[in-house]
Protein backbone atom coordinates (compact mmCIF):
# COMPACT_ATOMS: atom_id res chain seq x y z
CA UNK A 1 0.00 0.00 0.00
CA UNK A 2 1.23 3.54 -0.83
CA UNK A 3 2.08 5.91 2.01
CA UNK A 4 -0.99 8.09 1.43
CA UNK A 5 -3.22 5.02 1.30
CA UNK A 6 -1.78 3.65 4.52
CA UNK A 7 -2.58 6.96 6.20
CA UNK A 8 -6.14 6.77 4.93
CA UNK A 9 -6.41 3.14 6.02
CA UNK A 10 -5.23 4.05 9.55
CA UNK A 11 -7.77 6.86 9.72
CA UNK A 12 -10.61 4.56 8.65
CA UNK A 13 -9.57 1.92 11.15
CA UNK A 14 -9.53 4.45 14.00
CA UNK A 15 -12.95 5.76 12.99
CA UNK A 16 -14.45 2.29 12.79
CA UNK A 17 -12.97 1.43 16.22
CA UNK A 18 -14.71 4.50 17.61
CA UNK A 19 -17.95 3.75 15.80
CA UNK A 20 -18.31 0.17 16.94
CA UNK A 21 -17.30 1.08 20.50
CA UNK A 22 -19.87 3.86 20.50
CA UNK A 23 -22.64 1.64 19.19
CA UNK A 24 -21.81 -1.09 21.70
CA UNK A 25 -21.23 1.45 24.49
CA UNK A 26 -18.15 -0.49 25.53
CA UNK A 27 -15.04 0.70 27.28
CA UNK A 28 -11.39 0.22 26.38
CA UNK A 29 -11.62 2.83 23.65
CA UNK A 30 -8.36 4.47 24.66
CA UNK A 31 -6.66 1.10 24.55
CA UNK A 32 -8.00 0.37 21.07
CA UNK A 33 -6.95 3.82 19.83
CA UNK A 34 -3.44 3.52 21.19
CA UNK A 35 -2.85 0.42 19.05
CA UNK A 36 -4.99 1.14 16.00
CA UNK A 37 -2.14 2.68 13.97
CA UNK A 38 0.25 -0.13 14.93
CA UNK A 39 -2.18 -2.84 13.83
CA UNK A 40 -3.44 -1.01 10.76
CA UNK A 41 0.07 -0.40 9.40
CA UNK A 42 1.02 -4.03 10.03
CA UNK A 43 -1.94 -5.33 8.03
CA UNK A 44 -1.47 -2.66 5.36
CA UNK A 45 2.05 -3.82 4.59
CA UNK A 46 4.41 -6.18 6.36
CA UNK A 47 1.97 -8.89 7.43
CA UNK A 48 1.18 -11.59 4.89
CA UNK A 49 -2.21 -12.76 6.13
CA UNK A 50 -1.91 -15.97 4.12
CA UNK A 51 1.01 -17.26 6.20
CA UNK A 52 2.09 -14.86 8.95
CA UNK A 53 0.15 -14.57 12.17
CA UNK A 54 -0.87 -11.65 14.36
CA UNK A 55 -1.75 -12.33 18.00
CA UNK A 56 -3.50 -9.60 19.97
CA UNK A 57 -2.46 -10.40 23.51
CA UNK A 58 -4.05 -7.28 24.98
CA UNK A 59 -7.45 -8.60 24.00
CA UNK A 60 -9.32 -5.68 25.52
CA UNK A 61 -8.28 -3.60 22.51
CA UNK A 62 -10.18 -5.95 20.18
CA UNK A 63 -12.15 -3.10 18.58
CA UNK A 64 -8.99 -2.01 16.73
CA UNK A 65 -8.30 -5.53 15.43
CA UNK A 66 -11.92 -6.07 14.37
CA UNK A 67 -11.79 -2.75 12.49
CA UNK A 68 -8.61 -3.72 10.66
CA UNK A 69 -10.07 -7.11 9.75
CA UNK A 70 -13.22 -5.40 8.52
CA UNK A 71 -11.32 -2.96 6.30
CA UNK A 72 -9.16 -5.86 5.03
CA UNK A 73 -12.45 -7.61 4.13
CA UNK A 74 -11.62 -10.56 6.38
CA UNK A 75 -14.56 -9.77 8.63
CA UNK A 76 -17.98 -8.91 7.16
CA UNK A 77 -20.12 -5.86 7.90
CA UNK A 78 -22.79 -7.85 9.68
CA UNK A 79 -20.26 -9.45 11.98
CA UNK A 80 -18.40 -6.27 12.93
CA UNK A 81 -21.72 -4.51 13.58
CA UNK A 82 -22.50 -7.25 16.11
CA UNK A 83 -19.63 -6.10 18.38
CA UNK A 84 -20.86 -6.22 21.98
CA UNK A 85 -24.42 -7.05 20.84
CA UNK A 86 -27.16 -8.25 23.19
CA UNK A 87 -28.17 -11.13 20.96
CA UNK A 88 -24.96 -13.02 20.28
CA UNK A 89 -22.19 -11.13 18.51
CA UNK A 90 -18.49 -10.37 18.57
CA UNK A 91 -17.15 -10.40 22.13
CA UNK A 92 -15.29 -7.48 23.66
CA UNK A 93 -12.21 -9.73 23.61
CA UNK A 94 -11.16 -11.77 20.52
CA UNK A 95 -12.35 -15.35 20.07
CA UNK A 96 -10.47 -17.85 17.94
CA UNK A 97 -13.73 -18.96 16.29
CA UNK A 98 -14.13 -15.60 14.52
CA UNK A 99 -12.56 -14.93 11.10
CA UNK A 100 -8.99 -13.64 11.21
CA UNK A 101 -8.61 -14.18 14.95
CA UNK A 102 -5.55 -16.28 15.80
CA UNK A 103 -6.01 -16.52 19.55
CA UNK A 104 -8.73 -16.32 22.17
CA UNK A 105 -7.33 -13.56 24.35
CA UNK A 106 -8.57 -11.34 27.13
CA UNK A 107 -6.64 -12.89 29.94
CA UNK A 108 -3.36 -10.97 29.98
CA UNK A 109 0.07 -12.55 29.87
CA UNK A 110 -0.77 -15.41 27.50
CA UNK A 111 0.00 -13.98 24.05
CA UNK A 112 3.78 -13.97 24.08
CA UNK A 113 4.07 -17.63 25.12
CA UNK A 114 1.42 -18.65 22.59
CA UNK A 115 3.15 -16.71 19.81
CA UNK A 116 6.49 -18.25 20.83
CA UNK A 117 4.99 -21.74 20.54
CA UNK A 118 3.69 -20.98 17.05
CA UNK A 119 6.97 -19.36 15.97
CA UNK A 120 8.91 -22.38 17.22
CA UNK A 121 6.44 -24.75 15.56
CA UNK A 122 6.98 -22.97 12.24
CA UNK A 123 10.73 -22.83 12.64
CA UNK A 124 10.97 -26.57 13.17
CA UNK A 125 9.58 -27.34 9.72
CA UNK A 126 10.43 -24.32 7.53
CA UNK A 127 13.75 -22.97 6.35
CA UNK A 128 12.02 -19.63 5.81
CA UNK A 129 9.38 -19.74 8.52
CA UNK A 130 6.36 -17.40 8.55
CA UNK A 131 6.57 -14.51 10.99
CA UNK A 132 4.55 -14.26 14.18
CA UNK A 133 3.67 -10.85 15.59
CA UNK A 134 2.28 -10.41 19.07
CA UNK A 135 1.01 -7.16 20.51
CA UNK A 136 1.15 -6.80 24.28
CA UNK A 137 0.43 -3.90 26.61
CA UNK A 138 2.75 -2.23 29.08
CA UNK A 139 0.50 -3.01 32.05
CA UNK A 140 0.47 -6.63 30.87
CA UNK A 141 4.21 -6.79 31.54
CA UNK A 142 3.28 -7.08 35.21
CA UNK A 143 2.37 -10.70 34.44
CA UNK A 144 5.26 -13.05 35.22
CA UNK A 145 4.30 -15.30 32.32
CA UNK A 146 5.41 -12.55 29.89
CA UNK A 147 8.96 -12.89 31.19
CA UNK A 148 8.84 -16.70 31.30
CA UNK A 149 8.04 -16.52 27.60
CA UNK A 150 10.69 -13.87 26.96
CA UNK A 151 13.41 -16.13 28.37
CA UNK A 152 12.12 -18.98 26.22
CA UNK A 153 11.80 -17.02 22.94
CA UNK A 154 15.33 -15.75 23.28
CA UNK A 155 16.72 -19.17 24.20
CA UNK A 156 15.04 -20.68 21.13
CA UNK A 157 16.48 -17.90 18.91
CA UNK A 158 13.04 -17.08 17.54
CA UNK A 159 13.95 -14.47 14.94
CA UNK A 160 10.57 -15.12 13.32
CA UNK A 161 8.89 -13.58 16.38
CA UNK A 162 8.22 -9.89 16.94
CA UNK A 163 6.74 -8.42 20.08
CA UNK A 164 5.07 -5.05 19.74
CA UNK A 165 4.63 -3.34 23.10
CA UNK A 166 1.94 -0.71 23.30
CA UNK A 167 3.70 1.63 25.70
CA UNK A 168 0.84 4.04 26.41
CA UNK A 169 1.92 4.34 30.04
CA UNK A 170 -1.55 3.98 31.48
CA UNK A 171 -3.29 1.10 33.15
CA UNK A 172 -6.62 0.69 34.90
CA UNK A 173 -5.88 2.68 38.07
CA UNK A 174 -3.42 5.20 36.71
CA UNK A 175 0.12 5.69 35.44
CA UNK A 176 1.99 2.47 34.80
CA UNK A 177 5.16 4.16 36.13
CA UNK A 178 3.50 4.10 39.56
CA UNK A 179 1.87 0.66 39.34
CA UNK A 180 4.19 -1.39 37.13
CA UNK A 181 7.43 0.57 36.79
CA UNK A 182 9.10 -0.82 33.69
CA UNK A 183 12.04 1.51 33.10
CA UNK A 184 14.65 0.99 31.89
CA UNK A 185 12.23 -0.81 29.59
CA UNK A 186 14.37 -1.21 26.47
CA UNK A 187 17.25 -2.46 28.60
CA UNK A 188 14.98 -5.01 30.23
CA UNK A 189 14.15 -6.54 26.85
CA UNK A 190 17.77 -6.33 25.75
CA UNK A 191 18.90 -8.17 28.84
CA UNK A 192 16.36 -10.90 28.03
CA UNK A 193 18.06 -11.34 24.64
CA UNK A 194 15.70 -9.33 22.42
CA UNK A 195 16.73 -6.95 19.69
CA UNK A 196 14.95 -3.72 20.58
CA UNK A 197 13.67 -0.76 18.57
CA UNK A 198 11.83 2.11 20.21
CA UNK A 199 9.47 4.07 17.97
CA UNK A 200 6.67 6.62 17.95
CA UNK A 201 3.62 4.39 17.75
CA UNK A 202 1.64 7.00 15.85
CA UNK A 203 4.21 7.93 13.22
CA UNK A 204 2.91 5.85 10.37
CA UNK A 205 6.03 6.10 8.26
CA UNK A 206 8.28 5.16 11.17
CA UNK A 207 6.06 2.20 12.09
CA UNK A 208 6.03 0.95 8.51
CA UNK A 209 9.78 1.31 8.06
CA UNK A 210 10.46 -0.49 11.33
CA UNK A 211 8.16 -3.38 10.37
CA UNK A 212 10.06 -3.83 7.12
CA UNK A 213 13.39 -4.06 8.94
CA UNK A 214 12.26 -7.11 10.90
CA UNK A 215 14.04 -9.29 11.99
CA UNK A 216 16.40 -6.75 13.48
CA UNK A 217 18.96 -9.40 14.22
CA UNK A 218 19.59 -13.00 13.18
CA UNK A 219 18.82 -15.60 15.86
CA UNK A 220 17.15 -13.10 18.21
CA UNK A 221 13.49 -12.25 18.71
CA UNK A 222 12.59 -8.64 17.95
CA UNK A 223 10.70 -6.20 20.12
CA UNK A 224 9.26 -2.86 19.12
CA UNK A 225 8.55 -0.56 22.03
CA UNK A 226 5.93 1.76 20.60
CA UNK A 227 5.40 4.97 22.50
CA UNK A 228 1.71 5.63 22.15
CA UNK A 229 -0.96 7.91 23.56
CA UNK A 230 -4.35 6.44 24.32
CA UNK A 231 -6.21 9.36 22.79
CA UNK A 232 -3.97 10.28 19.86
CA UNK A 233 -6.45 9.13 17.27
CA UNK A 234 -9.16 10.90 19.19
CA UNK A 235 -7.21 14.16 19.11
CA UNK A 236 -6.94 13.82 15.34
CA UNK A 237 -10.58 13.04 14.93
CA UNK A 238 -12.19 15.48 17.31
CA UNK A 239 -12.71 18.11 14.65
CA UNK A 240 -15.53 15.96 13.35
CA UNK A 241 -18.87 16.46 15.06
CA UNK A 242 -20.40 13.01 15.11
CA UNK A 243 -22.40 11.42 17.92
CA UNK A 244 -19.44 9.17 18.49
CA UNK A 245 -17.21 12.07 19.39
CA UNK A 246 -19.84 13.60 21.66
CA UNK A 247 -20.10 10.29 23.50
CA UNK A 248 -16.35 10.11 23.83
CA UNK A 249 -16.14 13.64 25.17
CA UNK A 250 -17.89 12.33 28.26
CA UNK A 251 -15.37 9.61 28.84
CA UNK A 252 -12.07 9.87 30.52
CA UNK A 253 -10.50 7.89 27.75
CA UNK A 254 -6.98 8.55 28.94
CA UNK A 255 -7.58 6.06 31.70
CA UNK A 256 -8.43 3.19 29.43
CA UNK A 257 -4.89 2.09 28.56
CA UNK B 1 4.12 -46.06 35.59
CA UNK B 2 6.38 -43.25 34.27
CA UNK B 3 8.50 -45.71 32.32
CA UNK B 4 5.32 -47.27 30.90
CA UNK B 5 4.14 -43.84 29.80
CA UNK B 6 7.41 -43.24 27.99
CA UNK B 7 7.19 -46.64 26.28
CA UNK B 8 3.70 -45.77 25.07
CA UNK B 9 4.79 -42.33 23.90
CA UNK B 10 7.74 -43.75 21.96
CA UNK B 11 5.38 -46.13 20.17
CA UNK B 12 3.12 -43.23 19.29
CA UNK B 13 6.02 -41.03 18.16
CA UNK B 14 7.32 -43.77 15.87
CA UNK B 15 3.98 -43.73 14.06
CA UNK B 16 3.33 -40.00 14.13
CA UNK B 17 6.12 -37.51 13.40
CA UNK B 18 4.14 -34.63 14.96
CA UNK B 19 4.21 -36.01 18.52
CA UNK B 20 6.39 -33.92 20.85
CA UNK B 21 7.37 -34.25 24.50
CA UNK B 22 7.78 -31.08 26.54
CA UNK B 23 8.76 -31.13 30.19
CA UNK B 24 8.85 -28.54 32.91
CA UNK B 25 12.34 -29.62 34.01
CA UNK B 26 11.10 -32.92 35.45
CA UNK B 27 11.47 -36.55 34.49
CA UNK B 28 15.26 -36.78 34.70
CA UNK B 29 16.29 -40.45 34.24
CA UNK B 30 12.81 -41.35 32.91
CA UNK B 31 12.46 -39.35 29.71
CA UNK B 32 15.82 -40.32 28.19
CA UNK B 33 14.56 -43.24 26.07
CA UNK B 34 12.37 -40.67 24.26
CA UNK B 35 14.85 -37.79 24.19
CA UNK B 36 17.63 -39.99 22.80
CA UNK B 37 15.40 -41.37 20.09
CA UNK B 38 13.69 -38.09 19.15
CA UNK B 39 16.01 -35.24 20.21
CA UNK B 40 14.29 -32.81 17.81
CA UNK B 41 10.91 -33.53 19.32
CA UNK B 42 11.83 -32.91 22.94
CA UNK B 43 12.00 -29.59 24.78
CA UNK B 44 12.78 -28.94 28.40
CA UNK B 45 10.97 -25.63 28.92
CA UNK B 46 12.49 -25.14 32.37
CA UNK B 47 10.78 -24.35 35.64
CA UNK B 48 7.92 -22.36 34.10
CA UNK B 49 4.60 -24.20 34.04
CA UNK B 50 2.53 -21.32 32.66
CA UNK B 51 4.97 -21.07 29.77
CA UNK B 52 4.99 -24.86 29.40
CA UNK B 53 1.24 -24.94 28.79
CA UNK B 54 0.93 -21.89 26.57
CA UNK B 55 3.95 -22.68 24.40
CA UNK B 56 2.48 -26.17 23.92
CA UNK B 57 -0.82 -24.57 22.88
CA UNK B 58 1.08 -22.44 20.35
CA UNK B 59 2.90 -25.51 19.01
CA UNK B 60 -0.46 -27.26 18.64
CA UNK B 61 -1.79 -24.22 16.77
CA UNK B 62 1.13 -24.67 14.37
CA UNK B 63 0.23 -28.34 13.78
CA UNK B 64 2.30 -30.18 16.40
CA UNK B 65 0.92 -32.69 18.94
CA UNK B 66 2.62 -31.92 22.25
CA UNK B 67 2.52 -34.04 25.41
CA UNK B 68 3.49 -31.89 28.37
CA UNK B 69 5.01 -33.53 31.40
CA UNK B 70 5.28 -32.42 35.02
CA UNK B 71 4.39 -33.50 38.56
CA UNK B 72 0.57 -33.61 38.74
CA UNK B 73 0.23 -30.70 41.19
CA UNK B 74 2.26 -28.37 38.99
CA UNK B 75 0.90 -29.69 35.69
CA UNK B 76 -2.70 -29.16 36.78
CA UNK B 77 -2.78 -26.31 39.28
CA UNK B 78 0.11 -23.94 38.77
CA UNK B 79 -1.05 -23.26 35.22
CA UNK B 80 -4.78 -23.94 35.53
CA UNK B 81 -5.94 -20.78 33.81
CA UNK B 82 -3.49 -21.39 30.96
CA UNK B 83 -4.96 -24.90 30.53
CA UNK B 84 -8.48 -23.48 30.54
CA UNK B 85 -7.87 -20.55 28.19
CA UNK B 86 -5.10 -21.64 25.87
CA UNK B 87 -5.73 -25.37 25.53
CA UNK B 88 -9.34 -26.20 26.32
CA UNK B 89 -11.14 -23.01 25.26
CA UNK B 90 -9.31 -23.10 21.94
CA UNK B 91 -9.76 -26.89 21.72
CA UNK B 92 -6.10 -27.48 20.88
CA UNK B 93 -4.54 -30.92 20.74
CA UNK B 94 -2.34 -30.85 23.83
CA UNK B 95 -2.07 -33.76 26.25
CA UNK B 96 -1.17 -32.98 29.86
CA UNK B 97 0.64 -35.70 31.74
CA UNK B 98 0.51 -35.32 35.52
CA UNK B 99 2.91 -37.75 37.14
CA UNK B 100 3.11 -38.76 40.79
CA UNK B 101 -0.60 -38.07 41.20
CA UNK B 102 -2.25 -38.75 44.55
CA UNK B 103 0.23 -39.44 47.33
CA UNK B 104 3.04 -40.85 45.19
CA UNK B 105 5.47 -38.23 46.51
CA UNK B 106 4.73 -39.49 50.00
CA UNK B 107 7.75 -37.99 51.71
CA UNK B 108 7.82 -34.74 49.76
CA UNK B 109 5.05 -33.06 51.71
CA UNK B 110 1.68 -31.65 50.64
CA UNK B 111 3.04 -29.28 47.96
CA UNK B 112 3.64 -32.48 46.00
CA UNK B 113 0.44 -34.36 46.94
CA UNK B 114 -1.92 -34.06 43.99
CA UNK B 115 -5.32 -34.55 45.54
CA UNK B 116 -7.43 -32.03 43.60
CA UNK B 117 -6.36 -32.50 39.97
CA UNK B 118 -9.33 -34.65 38.88
CA UNK B 119 -11.74 -32.08 40.34
CA UNK B 120 -9.99 -29.25 38.50
CA UNK B 121 -9.87 -31.04 35.17
CA UNK B 122 -13.52 -32.11 35.48
CA UNK B 123 -14.48 -28.43 35.43
CA UNK B 124 -13.15 -27.98 31.92
CA UNK B 125 -15.71 -28.81 29.22
CA UNK B 126 -14.21 -31.02 26.53
CA UNK B 127 -11.22 -32.10 28.61
CA UNK B 128 -10.64 -35.86 28.69
CA UNK B 129 -9.40 -37.37 31.97
CA UNK B 130 -7.68 -40.75 32.06
CA UNK B 131 -6.27 -42.50 35.11
CA UNK B 132 -4.79 -45.91 34.23
CA UNK B 133 -4.83 -48.89 36.62
CA UNK B 134 -1.35 -50.26 35.98
CA UNK B 135 1.79 -50.07 33.84
CA UNK B 136 0.44 -52.17 31.00
CA UNK B 137 -2.65 -50.01 30.68
CA UNK B 138 -0.61 -46.79 30.95
CA UNK B 139 1.45 -47.80 27.95
CA UNK B 140 -1.62 -48.76 25.94
CA UNK B 141 -3.65 -45.69 26.89
CA UNK B 142 -0.76 -43.31 26.10
CA UNK B 143 -0.47 -44.75 22.62
CA UNK B 144 -4.20 -44.51 21.99
CA UNK B 145 -4.48 -41.00 23.46
CA UNK B 146 -1.89 -39.93 20.92
CA UNK B 147 -4.34 -40.83 18.17
CA UNK B 148 -7.02 -38.44 19.45
CA UNK B 149 -7.14 -34.78 18.47
CA UNK B 150 -8.71 -33.20 21.55
CA UNK B 151 -7.21 -32.07 24.89
CA UNK B 152 -6.76 -34.65 27.64
CA UNK B 153 -5.24 -35.05 31.09
CA UNK B 154 -3.34 -38.27 31.75
CA UNK B 155 -3.14 -38.92 35.47
CA UNK B 156 -0.21 -41.14 36.43
CA UNK B 157 -0.20 -42.38 40.01
CA UNK B 158 2.42 -44.40 41.89
CA UNK B 159 3.00 -47.97 40.75
CA UNK B 160 0.25 -50.26 42.03
CA UNK B 161 1.37 -52.11 45.16
CA UNK B 162 0.05 -55.37 43.72
CA UNK B 163 -0.91 -56.46 40.25
CA UNK B 164 -4.51 -57.54 39.86
CA UNK B 165 -5.58 -59.95 37.18
CA UNK B 166 -8.89 -59.51 35.44
CA UNK B 167 -11.31 -61.02 37.97
CA UNK B 168 -14.27 -63.15 37.06
CA UNK B 169 -17.66 -61.46 37.11
CA UNK B 170 -19.75 -62.98 39.90
CA UNK B 171 -23.49 -63.57 39.69
CA UNK B 172 -25.95 -62.71 42.49
CA UNK B 173 -23.78 -60.01 43.95
CA UNK B 174 -24.60 -57.56 46.75
CA UNK B 175 -22.61 -54.55 45.66
CA UNK B 176 -20.35 -52.97 43.04
CA UNK B 177 -16.96 -51.30 43.27
CA UNK B 178 -16.16 -48.58 40.77
CA UNK B 179 -12.44 -47.94 40.65
CA UNK B 180 -10.22 -45.47 38.87
CA UNK B 181 -6.42 -45.34 38.87
CA UNK B 182 -4.10 -47.75 40.59
CA UNK B 183 -6.36 -48.44 43.58
CA UNK B 184 -7.48 -51.61 41.84
CA UNK B 185 -5.33 -53.65 44.26
CA UNK B 186 -7.17 -52.04 47.16
CA UNK B 187 -10.57 -52.85 45.66
CA UNK B 188 -9.35 -56.40 45.11
CA UNK B 189 -8.35 -56.75 48.78
CA UNK B 190 -11.67 -55.32 49.93
CA UNK B 191 -13.56 -57.65 47.61
CA UNK B 192 -11.74 -60.71 49.01
CA UNK B 193 -12.30 -59.66 52.64
CA UNK B 194 -16.00 -59.09 52.02
CA UNK B 195 -16.32 -62.42 50.21
CA UNK B 196 -15.02 -64.21 53.32
CA UNK B 197 -17.88 -62.80 55.36
CA UNK B 198 -20.47 -63.56 52.74
CA UNK B 199 -20.74 -60.24 50.88
CA UNK B 200 -20.38 -60.78 47.16
CA UNK B 201 -19.25 -57.93 44.93
CA UNK B 202 -17.97 -57.07 41.46
CA UNK B 203 -15.28 -54.57 40.50
CA UNK B 204 -15.83 -52.21 37.58
CA UNK B 205 -12.76 -50.51 36.15
CA UNK B 206 -12.99 -46.88 35.11
CA UNK B 207 -9.65 -45.74 33.70
CA UNK B 208 -11.57 -43.04 31.84
CA UNK B 209 -13.10 -40.47 34.18
CA UNK B 210 -14.12 -37.94 31.50
CA UNK B 211 -16.15 -38.45 29.44
CA UNK B 212 -17.81 -40.72 31.96
CA UNK B 213 -19.17 -43.97 30.50
CA UNK B 214 -22.82 -43.23 31.28
CA UNK B 215 -24.14 -46.29 29.51
CA UNK B 216 -22.11 -48.50 31.79
CA UNK B 217 -23.14 -46.47 34.84
CA UNK B 218 -26.77 -46.84 33.88
CA UNK B 219 -26.35 -50.59 33.74
CA UNK B 220 -24.61 -50.64 37.14
CA UNK B 221 -27.39 -48.52 38.66
CA UNK B 222 -29.95 -50.96 37.27
CA UNK B 223 -28.19 -53.99 38.74
CA UNK B 224 -27.01 -52.79 42.17
CA UNK B 225 -28.60 -51.23 45.24
CA UNK B 226 -25.25 -50.22 46.68
CA UNK B 227 -21.93 -49.21 45.16
CA UNK B 228 -18.62 -47.79 46.31
CA UNK B 229 -16.07 -45.68 44.43
CA UNK B 230 -12.37 -45.93 45.24
CA UNK B 231 -9.79 -43.39 44.09
CA UNK B 232 -6.57 -41.77 45.28
CA UNK B 233 -7.96 -38.23 45.15
CA UNK B 234 -10.01 -36.14 47.53
CA UNK B 235 -13.51 -37.51 48.02
CA UNK B 236 -14.67 -34.01 47.16
CA UNK B 237 -14.89 -33.33 43.45
CA UNK B 238 -13.21 -36.43 42.10
CA UNK B 239 -14.35 -39.62 40.38
CA UNK B 240 -16.77 -40.49 43.20
CA UNK B 241 -18.37 -37.08 42.89
CA UNK B 242 -18.77 -37.57 39.15
CA UNK B 243 -20.56 -40.89 39.75
CA UNK B 244 -22.66 -39.28 42.50
CA UNK B 245 -23.71 -36.47 40.18
CA UNK B 246 -24.82 -39.01 37.60
CA UNK B 247 -26.92 -40.84 40.20
CA UNK B 248 -28.59 -37.64 41.41
CA UNK B 249 -29.19 -36.16 37.99
CA UNK B 250 -30.72 -39.36 36.69
CA UNK B 251 -32.92 -40.06 39.70
CA UNK B 252 -31.21 -43.35 40.42
CA UNK B 253 -31.71 -44.94 43.81
CA UNK B 254 -28.37 -46.76 44.10
CA UNK B 255 -26.66 -45.94 47.39
CA UNK B 256 -23.12 -44.64 46.90
CA UNK B 257 -20.17 -44.78 49.28
CA UNK B 258 -17.15 -42.72 48.28
CA UNK B 259 -13.64 -43.76 49.30
CA UNK B 260 -10.70 -41.49 48.67
CA UNK B 261 -8.43 -39.01 50.37
CA UNK B 262 -9.67 -36.87 53.24
CA UNK B 263 -10.30 -33.16 52.80
CA UNK B 264 -7.10 -32.27 54.64
CA UNK B 265 -3.45 -31.60 53.83
CA UNK B 266 -0.96 -34.12 55.20
CA UNK B 267 2.28 -32.30 56.09
CA UNK B 268 4.06 -35.45 57.31
CA UNK B 269 6.71 -37.67 55.87
CA UNK B 270 5.49 -41.26 55.76
CA UNK B 271 5.73 -44.40 53.66
CA UNK B 272 3.20 -44.56 50.83
CA UNK B 273 1.16 -47.22 52.65
CA UNK B 274 1.22 -45.28 55.92
CA UNK B 275 0.06 -42.14 54.18
CA UNK B 276 -2.85 -44.06 52.63
CA UNK B 277 -3.63 -45.35 56.12
CA UNK B 278 -3.57 -41.79 57.47
CA UNK B 279 -6.26 -40.97 54.92
CA UNK B 280 -8.27 -44.05 55.84
CA UNK B 281 -7.66 -45.65 52.48
CA UNK B 282 -7.15 -49.22 53.74
CA UNK B 283 -9.03 -52.43 53.07
CA UNK B 284 -9.98 -52.80 56.77
CA UNK B 285 -11.44 -49.31 57.00
CA UNK B 286 -13.39 -49.64 53.76
CA UNK B 287 -14.80 -53.05 54.82
CA UNK B 288 -15.91 -51.61 58.19
CA UNK B 289 -17.71 -48.70 56.58
CA UNK B 290 -19.42 -50.96 54.08
CA UNK B 291 -20.65 -53.36 56.77
CA UNK B 292 -21.99 -50.53 58.92
CA UNK B 293 -23.87 -49.04 55.99
CA UNK B 294 -25.54 -52.28 54.94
Amino acid sequence: MMKKNIQKFCHEVALTSLDISYHAHTGHIGSALSISDLVAVLYAGRLDVKKDRFILSKGHAAAALYSVLYHKKIMGKKLIDSFGADTGGLCEHPEMKDPGIEMTSGSLGHGLAFASGIALGYKKINKKPPHVFVLISDGECGEGSVWEAAIFASRMKLDNLTVIVDYNKWQCFGASSEITPLEPFAKKWQSFGFSVHTIDGHNIEEINKTYHRIPFEKDAPSVIIANTVSDTAYQLLKTSSSDTIRYLMNLNIKRQG
Amino acid sequence: MRAAFIRGLIKAAERDSKIMLITGDLGYRFLEPFTEKFPDRFINIGVAEANLVTVAAGLAAAGWKPFIYSIATFASMRCYEQIRTDIVMQNLNVKIVGIGAGLAYNKAGPTHHSMEDIALMRMLPGMGIVSPHDQQQTEKITASLAKTSTPAYLRIEANPLRQVLQSQTLQNTDMAFLVTGTKLWLADEVQKKLFKIGIRSNIFRFPIISPLDKKRLKEICRTYKIAATIEEHRVTGGFGSAVGEYILENNKTMKLLKFGLKDIFTPISASYENLLKYHGLTAGNIVRRIISSM
